[in-house]
């Protein structure tokens, strides 16, 4: 049990556990979780979610400020953010871009993806598996662990501050391509240090794979982008593993979000069946046959299969996919033609484009409705947290029961933690913002 | 100490009130001669944080915090030396805080010798672009300060 936690963990005289702190910026996270017979009778989790601002700010707005404006949504996945209102825009005005930029694009998710995962995976979950209050507690006994995992971090950054122009919000990102692009030259100084991240990423999914797992598993409809080619970033078709196979213009058919009343969020469901999971789990079960033999050797090597359904080992598959996403990466590297030009020409007209992505925690969907003068007149995104929102309260009404007897503070503990399968995109750091339990 | 030595960092994000004021700061810093010494904008994320101010002797940090005092009230802490309170910096699931960033730096370290953080006191993090009236006066006044000890 984290000392910190410990302090604020306050039993009640009728049983109520609540764990209080302060809410700042990106929003609030709260969960409710109430047990009456040793059973759970309700759980709420209630997150704050920024987009519904953006959807807002964006009206009236040139689509040329989309990109730059939707990066600002997170500060650990604008990537993806920004590349889904590029692609949205590219799909409303019909631009094709040559295959050079696309292949810079996916170098840019390459290196989102290695930073984020690697931040989530080291700094915030892997404490939660070995029992630190945090990672300045896990670097006291692990130092080398912890450097390790800046240095693999920073490479993922270096690369977006490459191609995007900054590795925070990427500012060189643009409908139709980038503003500059990278020299071949600038490029392959890069090569020996993502050589380096590779080998580390394959020492990371090792290093996870030893971690102890609770016996876990839940029937997930898994929903992700799958592209005949390749593992999804940017482009592909939204589809699960209990029959939906659609594109993204077809997403408001089979997806609908509603206001549930405990949460700011919206909930996303699949309109005939429910909750569902986006993430690396879903995102692998349905594209397993297109990674890497490499990312398929380590997979095998840590026991992962070709299915996961365990969400705890999401942190094993964030690690293949910090694998995937280095391979990925000296792949374009080794391969890279500079385009003739940085961006293709773009006419706006009045319509509609929609697109999905795959940010590092999920499958992000953008519409945008745009006028004749090229200014927005409508926006709705959709954040891999607000999918599945629904899920991690599936999780913890199926998993808290196996954890009925333990102590109130160690209970707490395991539902942070089981949050934490889903890097959740909401406020409150190593510890959650505020969580109460009830019993009965 | 030359002044590359020293790095100075904005913190915030511009799209939730006052949360701006660090990144604002950091801006309108570039505006005065500083003579080389580099002004970088951040979202908070500690890792980052430690991989920017590695190797730097002195750097001075300026974000926006809570703490239920006057807003606009300039809170000053120096590292190593003060303890600094998590609850008033920035939480989220996905980044860790600025204190944690010097804890964990100053394990690993790699702290710079000098470290100082200006909390300006934020009256609203609600989502928008405009700060309070408070805070930009704040926001002036650290940035006169700042130029004049770098």
């Amino acid at each position: 049990m984290p000392k910190r936690l410990e302090k604020k963990v306050k039993q009640m005289k009728n049983k109520t556990i609540k764990v209080d702190y302060i809410a700042r910026v990106e929003g609030e996270g709260a969960l409710y979780l109430k047990i009456k017979n040793n059973e759970v009778a309700d759980v709420r989790l209630e997150i704050f979610e920024p987009p519904r601002f953006f959807e807002a700010f964006l009206r009236g707005r040139p689509y040329s400020e989309a990109p730059d404006i939707t990066a600002r949504i997170c500060g650990i996945c604008p990537v993806a953010y920004q590349m889904s209102a590029v692609h949205a825009m590219e799909n409303a005005f019909d631009v094709t871009i040559p295959q050079e930029i696309r292949e810079l694009r996916r170098l840019l998710y390459c290196g989102e993806w290695i930073e984020s995962h690697t931040l989530h995976l080291y700094m915030l979950h892997a404490p939660d598996f070995l029992g630190y209050d945090d990672v300045v507690q896990m670097a006291k006994d692990h130092p080398d662990i912890v450097k390790k995992a800046l240095r693999l971090k920073k490479i993922g950054n270096d690369i977006m501050n490459l191609v995007g122009g900054r590795e925070i919000h990427p500012i060189n990102v643009k409908v139709g391509g980038f503003y500059k692009v990278p020299t071949r030259k600038e490029l392959m100084k890069m090569h020996d240090d993502i050589c380096w991240a590779r080998d580390a990423a394959i020492e990371t999914a090792k290093f996870a794979a030893t971690l102890t797992f609770p016996e876990f598993f839940q029937d997930y409809e898994c929903v992700s982008l799958v592209h005949p080619d390749e593992y999804p970033f940017n482009e592909g078709r939204i589809v699960s593993n209990k029959g939906i196979d659609i594109s993204p213009e077809q997403y408001d058919f089979h997806f609908r979000e509603e206001h549930v009343e405990h949460s700011h969020a919206l909930h996303s469901r699949i309109r005939e069946r429910g909750n569902y999971l986006v993430g690396p789990i879903a995102r692998y079960n349905l594209n397993y046959d297109k990674l890497t033999p490499l990312c398929k050797e380590i997979a095998a090597e840590t026991g992962l299969g070709k299915e996961c359904y365990n969400p705890f080992k999401s942190i094993i598959v964030r690690g293949i996919e910090t694998i995937y996403s280095c391979e990925e990466a000296l792949r374009i590297i080794d391969n890279y033609r500079m385009p003739d030009k940085p961006a293709v020409d773009v006419e706006p007209s009045e319509a509609t484009g929609y697109a999905c992505t795959e940010a590092p925690r999920g499958m992000i969907y953008h519409r945008y409705r745009v006028n004749s003068e090229g200014l927005i007149e409508d926006a709705k995104i959709v954040p891999p947290t607000s999918q599945n929102q629904k899920t991690i309260e599936n999780d913890l009404r199926n998993f808290v029961p196996t954890l009925i007897n333990l102590p109130e503070k160690d209970l707490v503990w395991k539902c942070e933690q089981a949050i934490r399968n889903y890097d959740p995109c909401i406020s409150c750091a190593t510890h959650f913002l505020k969580l109460d339990i009830q019993r009965e | 100490m030359n002044n590359h030595d020293i790095l100075v960092i904005g913190i915030g994000n511009e799209y939730r009130g006052d949360d701006a004021a660090g990144l604002l700061a950091a801006r309108k810093l570039r505006n005065y001669d500083l003579k080389g010494i580099e002004v970088i904008e951040n979202n908070g994320d500690g890792a980052e944080l430690i991989n920017k101010w590695t190797g730097r002797k002195k750097v001075i940090l300026i974000d926006a915090v809570q703490s239920g005092s006057k807003p606009g009230t300039i809170h000053e802490f120096s590292a190593p030396g003060s303890i600094l309170p998590s609850e008033l910096f920035k939480f989220s699931t996905h980044l860790f805080s600025v204190p944690q960033a010097i804890y964990l730096s100053a394990s690993l370290g790699n702290l710079p010798q000098e470290l100082t953080i200006y909390g300006i006191e934020a009256s609203s993090f609600e989502s928008g672009t405009k700060l309070s009236a408070e805070v930009e006066i704040a926001v002036n006044n650290i940035v006169h300060l700042v130029s004049k000890i770098i």
